[in-house]
């Protein structure tokens, strides 16, 4: 069964500079640059209208920002919140609140002073579907801890009545930290609906932990090229299948790029997602992309599994089979207006195929346009200093 | 024997224990504690003077001790501006030995003496060379190095090479021209240390020849470049071995100043954060304007040439980023943030910096394409 995407939008020199990192909200499609800027593109855009004039921008940081992602619930008394975190290369952590009706930024001063005093690197949020637990916000800094808060989004005061006073008032409470047994950068974290949370490393090694005590139960290493030194093994991304059943892992193999399945009840190792090879020099070891793999994503129903890499291209698999349902080719110049493209950047380095640096699935209904409703879609951030959007095709 | 009549004697100690002069423990102290000679290190009247000015200090200081038996009390600088804590030599008094110890003096009276030699015979001399001359009383180079700065800064001279005693060249040049300068030069197709320049040094030479001047972080990559004829015959290379010294910075701001506006500026560091760092000290500091070079373009090598690069074993040659890279890395982007940097660089370096952080991943600049540098670079210069 192959599946087939196409491409509904695309916004070339979406920022001045490489593009970092994505993540997707119901509202917005959100992207971070070394050009220091934060990036909301609106979702629902009518037919014919340009993402360029249909996005909210926010100066963060002059050392430029790598890693964000969004938090957007609906809270209590039919609050909304909409939040966005993002770290620069600095190591500053910073968390936005962004008001949906007037698209007014809201730079949150969350964190104490010693907190401040850490060098972040990735950040995630967890929202909580149970009234009884907390959302969270995780975030692991360069010296290969993780260290978790919980998201509060209502003031904690009591009545002389003995009500709850429903007010809107975004804090962090500090839940605890998990410490990495040697320093080791930490890469990139996720949290499942089940309770756990992992950490990639950059020496190959994954750790995952329970949400609730922050005691770690298993530890991965990876199944790439191992032996000498200057064979990478670094972990880009990790993320939990929707449920929590599943661990994705995506990990160098020299400068191939894998990916691998776990099972969460029982720490065990399913299976790699590989491109069938017909080299006789290859078989040393089975790839997902024929370079580093920067990002996955699962769909909602936790069916498919989205990865990107250095090689320019997208692979769709189907997680039961591990099997590869379709490919896309990203190239500099599919994007629709040409003096967007850039085929090279200023210092003559090619990108006629760029690397995909993210990617992530888009629920049905997200994205405005013909087939949104009734069909999954994919988003992408490319070296070009792209964004690009996807549909599946069908069903129209 | 009328003469001796006149002459006031001293006090025998037979005096003092007759107590004839002394009869107190105080007045004994006083009698007992000589007249002290002060010398003192200032700017002198004239900088052209200042071989005469340190032979005066130094005939007052041996006339103080050989001649008047006064102990001295060393100063250096100006009331107020003191460079260096007041030595005493020899050492007298009750009690026990405080303050600055006499090899200091010792150090600093030897240097003198050399500084005035070089002076004189119009001589310069590196520091290694005058340290090894007395292993034993210097110790170690850097103590040479911090009594010729505080000798400089005592005589409150504009450069410490004024006192003709210079740093060891670190850097090496090779040229496809002869390079003049005053009545010296560079001899072409040669390796050769860089020369000792002062504020008016230029070079003149048949630029004509010259395509660019490349500047490299590793001396590895130097005689690489330099053996390929195809690159050298119109490049001219130099090296500062690691972080330059300031003699190379120096020296590429004169070139910068002598080259026609044709000729290409470029340098070429390791792909890690302290390659950057290296390739900022060339073309910017913030302390001497007469020792940099802003025309320099940073060139490489960068971290996705070794990514993409489909010669050699791919992603093989590439090393983790340790905790102390990152937090390096971190810290000078900041820095680089702040910085005014013409051209391309700031972007580029930028943009460097950050995707070393976000690979994680660093690399050496020899190991690219297949470690052959010179073939990686005439392809980049196609």
């Amino acid at each position: 069964m192959s599946k087939l995407f196409i491409s509904t939008t695309n916004c070339g020199k979406a920022h001045e500079a490489d593009i970092f990192g994505m993540s997707i909200s119901n509202p917005f499609t959100i992207t971070v640059s070394g050009d220091g800027a934060l990036k909301l593109w609106k979702n629902r855009l009518l037919d014919g209208q340009q993402p360029k004039e249909h996005v909210l921008s926010k100066f963060v940081h002059k050392t430029g920002v790598h890693h964000v992602d969004a938090f957007h619930s609906m809270e209590r008394g039919g609050i909304e919140v909409f939040l966005v975190a993002c770290v620069s290369f600095s190591g500053q952590l910073f968390v936005y609140s962004i008001d949906l009706e007037s698209g007014a930024f809201q730079e949150l001063d969350l964190l104490t002073k010693s907190e401040k005093q850490k060098s972040y690197w990735c950040v995630r949020f967890f929202k909580s579907d149970d009234l009884n637990v907390s959302h969270k916000l995780v975030a692991t800094d360069v010296k290969g801890n993780t260290i978790v808060w919980n998201l509060k989004t209502f003031k904690e005061k009591e009545e002389a009545d003995g009500q709850h006073a429903e007010e809107k008032d975004i804090h962090l409470v500090l839940k605890g930290e998990i410490p990495s047994p040697e320093p080791n950068f930490a890469t990139c974290v996720d949290v499942s609906s089940k309770g756990l949370i992992v950490t990639g490393f950059q020496d190959g090694s994954v750790s995952v932990s329970q949400l609730e005590t922050l005691r770690p139960i298993y530890v991965f290493e990876g199944f790439g090229i191992k032996g000498t030194e200057e064979s990478s093994n670094t972990v880009r991304d990790v993320k939990f299948s929707p449920l929590g059943e599943l661990l994705a892992v995506a990990n160098d193999s020299g400068s191939y790029g894998c990916v691998t399945l776990y099972e969460t009840e029982y720490g065990e190792r399913i299976g790699n997602l590989t491109v069938p090879t017909h080299s006789s020099q290859a078989n040393i070891a089975n790839f997902t992309h024929d370079g580093w793999v920067f990002g996955i994503s699962f769909n909602s129903t936790g069916e498919f599994l989205a990865t990107c890499g250095y090689d320019g291209k997208i692979r769709v698999w189907d997680v039961k089979q591990k099997e590869r349902v379709s490919t896309l080719n990203i190239s500099a110049g599919d994007i629709e207006i040409e003096e967007d493209i850039v085929p090279k950047d200023e210092f003559g380095d090619s990108l006629k195929i760029p690397p995909v640096m993210g990617v992530t699935f888009i629920n049905k209904g997200v994205r405005g346009g013909v087939g949104s409703d009734t069909n999954e879609g994919i988003s992408c951030i490319c070296l070009d200093r792209s964004v690009r959007w996807f549909r599946e095709a069908g069903g129209v | 024997m009328g003469v001796q009549a006149n002459v006031k004697l001293r006090e025998s100690l037979h005096d003092l224990i007759q107590g004839k002069q002394a009869s107190t423990r105080r007045q004994l102290t006083e009698a007992l504690t000589p007249c002290v000679r002060e010398i003192r290190l200032t700017k002198p009247d004239n900088s052209e003077e200042l071989s005469s000015e340190i032979s005066t200090l130094l005939s007052l200081m041996k006339n103080a001790i050989e001649q008047h038996r006064e102990p001295l009390n060393v100063v250096l600088g100006l009331c107020g501006k003191q460079v260096k804590q007041p030595m005493r030599f020899p050492f007298y008094g009750f009690e026990r030995v405080t303050g600055v110890s006499a090899d200091k003096t010792a150090i600093l009276i030897s240097l003198m003496k050399r500084v005035q030699r070089q002076l004189d015979l119009k001589e310069t001399c590196t520091i290694r060379d005058v340290f090894y001359l007395n292993v034993e009383l210097y110790k170690n180079q850097r103590t040479v190095t911090e009594w010729l700065n505080a000798i400089s800064k005592a005589f409150e001279l504009p450069h410490r090479d004024m006192l003709r005693v210079v740093a060891a060249q670190k850097g090496l040049c090779f040229t496809p021209i002869d390079l003049h300068h005053g009545n010296s030069m560079i001899m072409k197709r040669q390796k050769s240390l860089i020369p000792f320049m002062d504020a008016n040094t230029s070079f003149t030479g048949i630029w004509s020849e010259i395509d660019r001047v490349v500047v490299l972080e590793k001396d590895a990559v130097f005689n690489t470049l330099v053996d390929n004829i195809l690159v050298s015959a119109n490049a001219l290379i130099v090296t500062g071995k690691g972080y330059p010294d300031w003699r190379t910075r120096h020296f590429l701001d004169k070139l910068m100043l002598s080259c026609p506006p044709s000729v290409a500026f470029e340098v070429y560091t390791d792909s890690d954060p302290y390659g950057i760092d290296i390739a900022l000290k060339y073309i910017q500091n913030c302390e001497k304007s007469v020792e940099k070079c802003p025309r320099l373009c940073y060139k490489g090598v960068l971290i996705q040439e070794l990514l993409h690069d489909r010669l050699s074993t791919r992603g093989l040659q590439l090393l983790n980023l340790k905790i102390r890279d990152v937090n390096f890395a971190m810290k000078l982007l900041q820095r680089t943030a702040e910085l005014e940097l013409s051209g391309k660089n700031k972007r580029m370096l930028t943009q460097e910096l950050q995707r070393q952080l976000f690979y994680s991943k660093k690399a050496e600049m020899n190991s690219v394409s297949n470690s052959d540098f010179a073939s990686y670079f005439s392809k980049k210069n196609k």
